[in-house]
């Protein structure tokens, strides 16, 4: 275990070792205004943080920022999150990150409804009727030249259903070489469905680790796992 | 040091509006903290700044837990994260008291 718990987050903000970020899941059109508004609030304020900059905190104990550090986060791998969240970024100049269900994007387009409601993926109700729901694997290769995209498993599951060998390749290993390949850059993080921690499971610790993963993200913590 | 984030009036407020918010498209503001589990911690952070701001942090989440969850277990992750998201929408973007 690794002493996850209110006293360690206390002594990480009392340390210094924080990073802000706000995370998100749907981006449609119809929010669009409100999010390039608040957007436009925070790089106001913030510097957003790539994972140079990530890694440079990890390495001196220094942010290479000249503000505070912020994340802006879309989850799941969703087509508004290509078609309104990436574009309204590249606008104010933020990088983000894309944590993404891998099989969520390989999806026929006529299935991508089931497989979302049959994976706990929320969807909004103006597009309910869009064939369409999720990012292609293009928008991955376009969004990664400017973004970080990282796994968030390949069905978005969660860590006590990855079992078997069959399981790791699916949820852990696989979605690391597909946002490779599509970005042709790494990808450094991996986040369980519900961002469990690492330290929870040393079995699946281990299998995540040992993908070559850098880091985990999860609900109160950024890991440097490796 | 004095303080500069002033906590707020009514925590209990602000959890409720956060449960209430439409989480599958709105964005929930979050401190994260960051942990090294490989063995080679993260040097001490030097910066004034993020130091000062930190504490601050540091009391406030402490004054808020006491208030929204006197009895949560210390590794309650679950209440951990609510307290959190009551902190981030509080205290977010205090532009007002950076320097």
């Amino acid at each position: 275990m690794t002493g996850n718990g209110f006293a360690q987050h206390r002594a990480a903000l009392r340390e210094g070792r924080y990073v802000r970020v706000v995370n998100y899941h749907n981006t449609p059109e119809s929010m669009a205004d409100a999010l390039r508004h608040e957007l436009a609030g925070y790089a106001a304020s913030f510097d957003s943080v790539t994972l140079e900059h990530l890694d440079a905190f990890y390495a001196t104990g220094r942010w290479p920022l000249e503000r505070p550090g912020f994340i802006p986060v879309f989850y799941e791998g969703y087509l508004n999150n290509a078609t309104v969240a990436a574009p309204i970024c590249d606008e104010l100049g933020l990088v983000a990150w894309f944590p993404i269900i891998t099989r969520f994007l390989d999806c026929p387009v006529p299935e991508q409804r089931a497989f979302a409601e049959a994976h706990d993926i929320t969807l909004v109700e103006e597009e309910l009727s869009r064939d369409r729901l999720a990012m292609t694997w293009d928008d991955v290769a376009e969004i990664g030249q400017r973004h970080v995209v990282v796994p968030h498993t390949g069905s978005h599951e969660e860590i006590g259903r990855v079992r078997t060998a069959e399981d790791v390749e699916r949820e852990i290993v696989r979605p690391r070489r597909d946002v490779e390949r599509a970005t042709g850059r790494e990808a450094p993080a991996f986040v369980w469905l519900r961002g469990t921690e690492y330290g929870t499971s040393p079995v699946q610790d281990g299998w995540v680790r040992d993908t070559g993963y850098r880091y985990q993200i999860s609900n109160t913590m950024i890991q440097r796992i490796a | 040091m004095s303080p500069k984030y002033r906590p707020h009036p009514d925590p209990a407020g602000i959890l409720a509006g956060n449960r209430q918010r439409a989480l599958e498209r709105e964005g929930i503001p979050m401190y994260l903290a960051l942990e090294d589990l490989t063995g080679s911690p993260v040097p001490p952070v030097g910066d004034a700044a993020v130091l000062a701001e930190g504490a601050e942090l540091d009391g406030l989440l402490g004054h808020y837990a006491e208030r929204l969850a006197p009895g949560a277990a210390d590794d309650d992750l679950a209440e951990l994260a609510s307290v959190i998201t009551v902190l981030a929408r509080a205290h977010f973007d205090e532009k007002e008291d950076r320097a």
